[in-house]
């Protein structure tokens, strides 16, 4: 109940800088981007049609009692309920999120595990060494190599987008999917791989700490076979911590994904903010804040209960 | 953390990176001299545009025959001096605000670590965004101030927490029971075990801001061309990434060198100051 609270006074602080922010930019909505004057008899028309010409409380108010019944006003831009461009973006976002986090943990645990089962080799150097430098990779340039490779010498993905834009609605219900993953695998990659470096070393010195514990020293000392400490005690133990990377993963993942987005024209928040802010569509652009701000709370909510779930002690007493 | 490597090699690693940073930063220094060409000389538009390497070009030159090489050294000027001048806003922020939080505790504490929290916790790429977009662009000087402002947040809480444990020690107690006024105290006493760890983390952050710069200019809205960093020279190279890739490789694995150099640095004063880490 009190996370509930703080997370909605978080989003309703985001939302109130958000809008504060906005509205003391200079520069206007509606101007031309070659800078010729607007026709100021137009200009009020789209004032008025907005509700641009009453007092800032009031529009503040207002905007604040529309958007908890969840319309968040229409966009400039776009000349669309706000909500409508948030919705068809979303699910882009989600998708893209889902399959990153996907790629991020199965490449990173697998990697942490048997760094950490193989500390001190050259192997665990070598990889140490790799994830090291992906972290000093920029992720927008790795998207780049990503697409130079598989999309321009080799042509086995396309390059951007989130469906072929000719053939899409013509393929069969199989061929949709297929022609869907083909557009999620770069993008995905990109983002996951960008992630798993951190997470390979994250795993890897949790696993390390937890070798190096009572419980599995004495499962050694009884000769439990080194594969079932690793799976069964190591692993375990190296969970907890885990569960609250997830949640903190989130922001980055968020941050991660404006610039994958773009550099693989994905139709995702990420995207809708970058435009919406460069165009100074003031309603996209507080509703593109919301939603990255709910993302991070619901992240680290996420996360907390994952590590509660971890948690024996935790999970009794809940 | 993590177990040590050998000492050796550790060492050869972090000369390596030493000599890769002492490598980029003179030649940034230098570039002016060093670079074969102006970094915004079009050299020919029609006979030299998109150039692959070559012994008279040694990176290619771009998609308006503008020498890669000679964009690649002054972009170094520019995003070195953003990542370290930046790096220096963060951490002068950072410190003064964990001080003041850990040495204040109670309220003041808990609403300096909220804001912590909250600035943590918002992706700032978005955060980078939305104040240019408020301020409707930024010059470099803005824009360092900019990543600065926005990258205290983890210094802020690292200062904060080492005050808290060092006002309970003995020499600092002792100082505040003579009537030592407090700014002598954060002189003399905290500021010299600050100085290490805030070393080890300016070091890392460096690595992060010229990350972030790369991206934020990489979007349009960082470090504006025709000024060359390599963020907005990635950009550059990505319309002809098909036919002219050296022009977005290169400025990328600049990036690359110098955060990984940075990085491997930073793992080294952490690992020699770590006493744990040497046992």
């Amino acid at each position: 109940m009190r996370r509930a609270l703080r997370a909605a006074a978080l989003l309703l602080a985001v939302a109130t800088l958000a809008f504060a922010a906005i509205h003391a930019a200079p520069g206007a909505p509606f101007q031309p981007a070659d800078g010729r004057a607007l026709d100021p008899v137009a200009a009020a028309g789209l004032r008025a049609r907005f509700a641009l010409d009453a007092p800032l409380p009031v529009q503040y108010a207002r905007w604040l009692a529309a958007a908890v019944q969840g319309d968040l006003g229409e966009s400039f831009s776009r000349q669309r309920p706000v909500r409508d461009v948030l919705a068809a973006a979303l699910p882009h976002s989600l998708l893209l999120a889902a399959a990153a986090l996907l790629v991020d943990l199965l490449v990173g645990i697998a990697l942490g595990a048997w760094q950490a089962a193989h500390a001190g080799s050259r192997g665990d150097r070598v990889l140490s060494a790799f994830t090291m430098s992906v972290q000093a990779v920029p992720v927008f340039w790795l998207g780049l190599v990503l697409v130079l490779v598989f999309a321009q010498w080799w042509h086995w993905l396309p390059v951007g987008g989130a469906t072929d834009p000719v053939t899409h609605d013509l393929l069969t219900a199989a061929g949709r999917w297929l022609d869907r993953l083909r557009h999620l695998a770069l993008p995905a990659l990109t983002l996951g791989l960008a992630g798993a470096a951190g997470t390979a070393r994250f795993v890897r010195g949790a696993m390390r700490d937890a070798w190096h514990e009572d419980h599995v020293r004495t499962a050694r000392a009884m000769g439990v076979p080194e594969r079932t400490i690793l799976l069964r005690h190591v692993l375990r133990d190296a969970w907890l911590p885990l569960a609250t990377l997830v949640g903190l993963a989130i922001p980055g993942l968020i941050g991660g994904a404006v610039l994958v987005e773009t550099v693989f024209s994905w139709p995702g928040i990420g995207r809708v903010a970058t435009d919406a802010i460069l165009a100074r569509d003031h309603p996209l652009v507080v509703g593109t804040a919301l939603v990255s701000a709910a993302a991070v709370v619901l992240g680290g909510l996420v996360g907390d209960l994952l590590a509660a779930w971890a948690d024996p002690r935790v999970r009794r007493s809940a | 953390m993590s177990a040590a490597a050998p000492a050796p090699r550790v060492r050869h690693a972090d000369r390596a990176a030493l000599g890769v940073l002492a490598g980029l930063v003179l030649a940034a220094l230098l570039a002016p001299w060093l670079a074969p060409h102006g970094p915004t000389d079009q050299l020919d538009i029609v006979g030299l545009a998109s150039q692959p390497p070559s012994a008279r070009f040694w990176l290619g030159t771009d998609a308006v025959s503008r020498d890669v090489l000679s964009r690649v050294l002054h972009g170094a000027r520019v995003s070195l001096a953003v990542g370290a001048f930046g790096t220096l806003v963060a951490l002068v922020l950072g410190a003064g605000i964990g001080l003041v939080a850990g040495w204040s505790g109670g309220r003041t504490d808990a609403l300096l670590m909220g804001l912590v929290d909250t600035g943590l916790a918002v992706p700032r790429v978005l955060l980078v965004l939305a104040v240019v977009a408020v301020t409707g662009g930024l010059g470099t000087g803005g824009l360092v101030l900019l990543l600065g402002a926005t990258g205290w947040f983890g210094i802020a809480r690292l200062v904060r927490g080492q005050v808290r444990s060092l006002r309970t020690r003995a020499f600092v107690e002792a100082a505040r029971t003579m009537g030592a006024p407090v700014p002598w105290i954060v002189r003399h006493h905290l500021l010299p075990h600050l100085a290490t760890p805030l070393l080890v983390a300016a070091t890392l952050g460096m690595g992060q801001m010229m990350l972030l710069e790369a991206g934020v200019s990489f979007l349009g809205v960082g470090v504006r061309p025709p000024a060359a960093s390599w963020g907005n020279m990635i950009a550059d190279g990505r319309a002809t990434l098909a036919t002219a890739p050296w022009v977005s490789l290169f400025p990328g694995l600049a990036i690359v060198g110098s955060v990984l150099a940075l990085t491997v640095i930073s793992e080294g004063m952490r690992r020699r100051l770590d006493p744990r880490e040497t046992a």
